[in-house]
């Protein structure tokens, strides 16, 4: 063996120095080989080293014996390690049998596992997939609940905001819930629009329901609220206000809190009014106590209206917003309807025990006067219009019967005239009422139209009783004095009424009734003044017919002497009846027209017997021209 | 919707007197329109205005009855005294003769007002200065003889307008503040206005004077 082979060789190098004369030969095999090994040195040589001891264990001692049998011990040895070896081997061959089966049982364990992994892995991958699917549609999901929790937000009610709308106090939430309610029930509109109309009709549907609920809350709410409005200035509250305006668009309930507001606002006019009258607040004096002044009660009842008015006027306009004026007048109307009744009651009182006509015109004025105010305020129709304007006619109707009254009883007993032929002293008194009425019509500011009938109508009722009463008067008077004494009558009547406005009429016919009395004066006095001087026959026969002789004959025989006598004192020549006129201007204007007349029949006269008898013989006739005659008189 | 024409917690009662022609007219429109109305012509009865001014941070209603000078309406005009919280006693600057008056205006303010009305002396036109009639110290001796306010004003330029009316109302409030205005009394001109700001919160300006402003009856 190998192994043996080299324990050979190394142990001749063991003793070196038994060959060391061989360096003489360098060229012998057998010498380069000695060399060779002489050359090794054996400290580099560890496994010969480690031989070498080894080898010496086996050589106990070196005896001749142990070196021939040095082979057979080492190889007696290998043996026997081999066979040690070949049994390690042989336990070693059946570990690892062991193990081999250990492996392939766990190979086939794994083989098992694989499958099973692939099995498993063939299942997940479905799951994976269903997975990832249902991942995808957790998203959608997701996307879909923000879009409905959007979608929700926007399109239904909180619970709080159902709660608002079911219950607690109204307030701004109720107004903002109330908002939201209309604005979700206008977008879903936008829904009908789209494939999503039945969720639409719904939402829709629903909120209506829930508008509803909360103008039905809103209403009752501002109806009890405007129930309470009966205190004299109505607490109203911009919440009230709001209200109001929300119901706006429920015009059935907002009539009814309207009417609910109107009824207690009436009451309490009633009551405010009542109290003003009778109580008179704190101090005030009550508008009663001046009831013994008609016409100042009155007006203070119905100026205590016109400030009541213009404050419910101002209210209502605040908390309805409303400007229509009609709609604003119609609430007026109403609320002012229960006054009527207190105001009719007292006027109508005051009105009946009040026989002088002066105090009922100026009531009957102060009426119109509120009658025109209020009927800008409260229209045409409103009650308290109708009970004014009854009150009106009532009162016209008293004033008028009182004023006929009042005359009538004056001029019952018929006063003769006296000498100087003076109207007559009643007349006087009922132009002092007349007067009076004519004056307190100051106040009144009834339409021009109303205000000159009412006028036309007083003066009738006065002046023709007076001018009845007159002429009556008059009745024993001579034809001169009767008409001097008429027109001083007249003209008394005249001169008071031209105090007035709008007389023109009544005036127009007194001057008419004056110029017919005058114009019987003024014949009068011309004839008188004819009479004067004879010429009288001669003019009166002139107007029927032909101068004759006859009458000529006077004329020549008188004439001469009366109208010396008559024309160096023409103004003593008056009527004396005409100087009782108590109109200087009648007076003069009398005299002025019967001079004229005068004039104008004597030249007629003149001109005729100028005719009849020949120019030349009428100087002793008619001494004067009609020029010259002038002159004189004039 | 909180500044609107309801928030208010007064009503004061305005009356304007004096002559006719003095301006009473054009000093109401001017001081609710802020313009002069040239030729306003003459009042028929009685007139009417509102304006809502601020005195002590108090919205106030002003209800202001403008009335006839004429003569003839004295039968109406005199039906509003009552109840005044105001009154304007107006005359003319360059009229004398609505000076002279002014004793008469007074005693019929005095007889049908009550004693706390705040009678306020204006004398208008002082934008004619030139054709003035009375002076300025005459007019305020008889003002102050009689306990009145007195302020010269324009209703053509406006001078002193808004002062009249706005020191009218702080005099009322004043009383008011001092106690010796009842608010019960509906003679004072003086209408509490309440809670305009809200639900059932009444608001109470001076505490121990305002029990009546729920459900008080009275008249106005
Ligand atoms: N220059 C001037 N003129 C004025 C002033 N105020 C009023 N007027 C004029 O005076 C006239 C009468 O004014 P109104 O306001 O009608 O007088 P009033 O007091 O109301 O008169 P009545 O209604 O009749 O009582 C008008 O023509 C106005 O133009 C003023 O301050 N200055
Ligand atoms: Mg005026």
């Amino acid at each position: 063996m190998a192994d043996g082979s080299k324990d050979k060789e190394e142990k001749q190098p063991a003793n070196p120095s038994s060959s060391s004369i061989g360096n003489l030969s360098q060229n012998n095999p057998l010498s380069r080989k000695l060399n060779r090994i002489l050359e090794t040195r054996l400290e580099d040589e560890r496994d010969t080293i480690e031989s070498l001891k080894v080898l010496s264990e086996f050589l106990p001692a070196n005896t001749l014996h142990a070196r021939r049998n040095l082979r057979s011990d080492i190889e007696r040895r290998g043996l026997i390690l081999s066979e040690e070896f070949r049994d390690l081997l042989g336990s070693l061959a059946a570990q690892i049998q062991d193990m081999q089966n250990d492996v392939h049982s766990m190979r086939s364990c794994c083989q098992d596992m694989q499958n099973r992994l692939a099995d498993t892995k063939a299942k997940t991958a479905g799951l994976l997939n269903e997975t990832a699917e249902l991942k995808a549609r957790g998203r959608r999901l997701e996307m879909r609940g923000v879009v409905i929790d959007v979608f929700l937000k926007k399109l239904q009610l909180t619970p709080e905001e159902v709660g608002i709308l079911a219950g607690g106090v109204v307030g701004e939430e109720l107004f903002s819930v109330l908002h939201r309610v209309k604005s979700i029930h206008e977008d879903c509109k936008v829904l009908l629009r789209t494939s999503q109309q039945r969720i639409g009709l719904e939402i829709m549907e629903k909120m209506a329901m829930h508008l509803e609920e909360g103008y039905e809350r809103l209403y009752h709410w501002t109806q009890s609220q405007c129930r309470t409005m009966t205190s004299d200035l109505p607490s109203s509250s911009l919440l009230l206000r709001k209200s109001l305006q929300e119901l706006k668009s429920r015009p059935i309930l907002y009539k009814y809190c309207v009417d609910e507001y109107v009824l207690a606002r009436r009451s309490a006019l009633v009551q405010g009014f009542i109290d003003a009258l009778t109580k008179g607040n704190n101090g005030s004096r009550p508008i009663e106590l001046v009831s013994h002044d008609p016409a100042r009660y009155s007006g203070d009842m119905l100026g205590w209206l016109h400030q009541a008015i213009a404050t419910e006027k101002d209210h209502i306009s605040g908390l309805f917003a409303e400007d229509e004026r009609e709609w604003v007048s119609n609430l007026l109307a109403s609320i002012t309807e229960g006054a009527g009744r207190p105001l009719k009651m007292r006027v109508e009182q005051v009105l009946l025990s009040t026989s002088d006509p002066v105090t009922s015109y100026q009531m009957v004025n102060v009426v119109r006067y509120y009658l025109g105010v209020f009927v800008i305020l409260l229209g045409e129709t409103a009650p308290l219009i109708g009970v004014m304007k009854e009150l009106a006619e009532l009162q016209t109707k008293l004033f008028f019967s009182s004023l006929t009254v009042q005359t009538s009883k004056l001029l019952e007993e018929i006063e003769l005239p006296d000498s100087q032929l003076n109207p007559p002293r009643k007349l006087m008194e009922i132009l002092s009422v007349l007067q009076r009425v004519l004056a307190s019509r100051d106040i009144s500011v009834a339409s021009l139209d109303d205000h000159k009938t009412s006028l036309k109508q007083i003066l009738q009722t006065c002046i023709d009783p007076m001018i009845h009463y007159c002429n009556e008067s008059a009745s024993t008077l001579s034809t001169m004095e009767m008409a001097v004494y008429l027109i001083n009558c007249l003209y008394l009547i005249h001169s008071n009424v031209a105090l007035y406005e709008f007389t023109e009429l009544a005036l127009e016919k007194l001057d008419g009734q004056i110029q017919a009395h005058l114009d019987t004066l003024i014949t009068e006095q011309a004839a008188y003044l004819l009479g004067k001087i004879g010429l009288l026959d001669s003019y009166n026969t002139l107007q029927t017919g032909e101068l004759t002789d006859e009458v000529l004959a006077p004329v020549h025989e008188q004439s001469k002497k009366l109208m010396t006598q008559f024309f160096s004192s023409p103004e003593s020549s008056l009527l004396p009846q005409l100087t009782l006129l108590t109109s200087s201007k009648f007076k003069a204007d009398a005299h002025q027209r019967a001079v004229q007349l005068f004039l104008n029949a004597y030249r007629q006269v003149y001109d005729a017997i100028k005719d009849k008898i020949g120019e030349d013989k009428l100087s002793n006739v008619l001494p004067h021209s009609p020029e010259q005659v002038n002159d004189l008189i004039t | 919707m909180a500044s609107g024409p309801y928030n208010y917690s007064y009503i004061f009662k305005y009356i304007i007197i004096g002559d006719m022609g003095v301006g009473k007219s054009c000093l109401l429109h001017q001081f609710t329109e802020k313009k002069f109305m040239a030729d306003c012509p003459h009042t028929i009865g009685v007139e009417f205005g509102t304006r809502i001014v601020e005195v002590s941070g108090q919205k106030i209603k002003l209800q202001i009855w403008d009335t006839a000078g004429q003569e003839r309406f004295r039968a109406v005009t005199r039906s509003y005294y009552r109840g005044a919280a105001g009154a304007l006693m107006v005359y003319d600057i360059t009229r004398r003769s609505t000076y002279n008056h002014l004793s008469s205006w007074l005693t019929d303010a005095r007889n049908l007002t009550n004693p706390n009305t705040v009678i306020f002396l204006i004398g208008n036109k002082s934008d004619l200065d030139g054709q003035r009639d009375v002076t300025y110290e005459e007019a305020k001796t008889f003002a102050d003889e009689n306990g009145l306010l007195f302020l010269e004003a324009s209703a053509k330029t406006g001078d002193n307008v808004e002062d009249v009316f706005i020191e009218t109302a702080k005099k009322i409030y004043q009383n008011i503040q001092d106690g010796n205005v009842d608010l019960n009394a509906a003679d004072t001109g003086v209408q509490l206005k309440p809670s305009a700001s809200g639900g059932s919160g009444d608001r109470k300006p001076t505490g121990n004077q305002s029990s009546q402003q729920s459900g008080g009856k009275g008249c106005c």
